[in-house]
């Protein structure tokens, strides 16, 4: 940031130099010329002798150097003069090429009360001001630099620490989940069917423990994006029977009717197994919103030029207008003494939204008071190379 | 069948044991890497279940000391993953020879004995 202040030559100074010079020159040697040439008259008026013509050399000699020594004495003290003015003037000049160069510190002695010192002064006010201010910048642009380097630190710190966490939260999560299956399938013995019944109830909390941990690790990845799709090509109706086998668990022993809208044997270029995930979430929400005597979750897709558009429909409550730009948003839980009931990391939908963008698609909603919620997700009718070639 | 579990925790070695003898394979377990590594070199195993995030001497320092050893590929190893390590660096290790899957943790048995009877 380089400024840039004109100042051509040695314009100014010199022509202060010439406006002092010449009309001193002119002021003193015109009166010098015309006193000599009145005084010469005067000589030639009184002649009286032979040797008069020797007496008027002498005097035009004397005139000469009285005239030389007038002219060489006002070309000193005129230059004096000039240097005078002129020299602050280029002492300024200098101070604001420094400046331009960026030496801002360059010292001018100041000498007198006129204007140019009044000017230097200024500038001297401005330089002060500037170095100042630059200090401050200085000052705050390392500081800033500083909790920059601090924040990536905490932030790679945090990333590290909740990696750490996550794995060491699922770790004694094997031995609970893998005992529970052994007793489960009575593989230590018969049990009884209160037994039986305790630990189902482990393993169910259990296994909610690890998709909650999933949740926070997925919300991770996406945040640091991390995730990697695995995109490949599959079938959306066997798709959907995969699905359903997944989801029935969800649903048994609950009033909440299923419905599958699923007829063209449509093929998809995509992450199976994160769009199994986006659609689990989005089912799972939908259960924990329908009522508890008719619930109705339908599923499904629509039709479109460029994607494919999926959608999961609830008769629940419908999400409140003024909570609607929130859903998307981490850890948000529309009604708590329904998520309280239900549970959840309250991660579902931001882990839906970042998969399905990941993906190349959007996600948005249609909801009204107790008109239940629509869920849409595109995703893109993009082919793997290989088929377009063919 | 003879199969090695590899966890530094042991309770994860010993509820691996009990199913998988219940089950009537023959167990031997570790719990640590280097050990491991040193059972593998001098027993024969059928499959290795081994978990990746061990202090010191982990799953990938085994697999990568085998392979110095050009010994992997005599193998069939099953990878046990916390997700941890992430998925890219998983994918590249399944695709070595020698290595037969991943399974992320917590395991489901069921998952364990189909990979295990195929």
């Amino acid at each position: 940031m380089k400024r840039k202040f004109k100042l051509n030559n040695n314009f100014i100074a010199n022509s202060i130099q010439n406006k002092i010079l010449v009309p001193m020159l002119l002021l003193s040697l015109v009166p010098t010329f015309i006193f000599g040439m009145i005084f010469l008259n005067n000589e030639i008026a009184n002649l009286d002798g032979k040797d008069t013509l020797e007496n008027i050399y002498s005097d035009i000699i004397f005139f000469s150097m009285i005239m030389a020594s007038t002219l060489i004495l006002i070309i000193v003290f005129s230059h004096l003069v000039a240097k005078g003015i002129q020299n602050p003037i280029l002492e300024l000049k200098k101070a604001f090429k420094e400046f331009n160069g960026g030496k801002y510190d360059y010292i001018i002695k100041i000498k007198g009360h006129d204007e140019v010192s009044d000017l230097t002064q200024s500038f001297q006010t401005f330089q002060e001001y500037f170095i100042t201010n630059n200090k401050i910048k200085d000052f705050y642009q390392k500081e800033l630099e500083l909790k920059l380097n601090e924040l990536k630190k905490t932030d790679i710190l945090k990333d590290e620490f909740s990696s750490m966490i996550t794995h060491e939260l699922k770790t004694p999560l094997t031995p609970i989940r893998g005992y529970c299956e052994m007793l489960k399938e009575n593989s230590l013995g018969t049990l009884t069917s209160e037994q039986l019944e305790c630990i189902e109830t482990i393993d169910s909390n259990a296994l909610h423990l690890e998709k909650l941990i999933g949740d926070i690790l997925d919300a991770q990845k996406l945040d640091m994006g991390h995730i990697v799709f695995n995109k490949t090509e599959f079938h959306f109706d066997s798709f959907i029977s995969e699905l359903t086998k997944n989801i029935q668990p969800l649903v048994d022993g609950k009033n909440i009717q299923l419905i599958i809208t699923s007829s063209s044997d449509r093929v998809i270029f995509s992450d199976e197994q994160r769009l199994r995930q986006i659609f689990y979430n989005l089912i799972r929400n939908a259960i924990d919103f329908v009522p508890e005597i008719s619930g109705v979750v339908e599923l499904g897709f629509k039709s479109s030029k460029d994607d494919h558009i999926f959608y999961v429909k609830d008769n629940g409550l419908g999400i409140p207008k003024d909570k609607q730009s929130n859903i998307f948003k981490k850890f948000y839980q529309v009604d708590t003494a329904q998520t309280r009931k239900h549970g959840g990391s309250g991660l579902g939908l931001v882990i839906c939204k970042g998969m399905v963008e990941g993906l190349g698609g959007k996600i948005w909603f249609e909801s009204g008071h107790e008109q239940g919620t629509i869920f849409y997700f595109s995703l893109p009718k993009i082919l793997p190379v290989a088929n377009e070639v063919k | 069948m003879k199969i090695l579990v590899v966890d530094d925790n042991v309770d994860i070695t010993g509820m691996f044991s009990k199913y998988l003898t219940l089950k009537g394979y023959e167990c031997a377990i570790s719990n640590t890497g280097q050990n491991a590594l040193n059972m593998i070199k001098n027993q024969s195993f059928d499959y290795v279940i081994l978990d990746m995030s061990m202090p010191e001497f982990g799953g990938l320092d085994v697999i990568k000391s085998l392979e110095n050893e050009d010994l992997l590929k005599n193998n069939k190893i099953i990878i046990l993953t916390a997700s941890s390590v992430s998925n890219v660096d998983i994918e590249n290790i399944t695709k070595k020879e020698g290595i037969t899957t991943f399974l992320k943790k917590p395991v489901q048995l069921s998952e364990l004995l189909q990979v295990l009877a195929n």
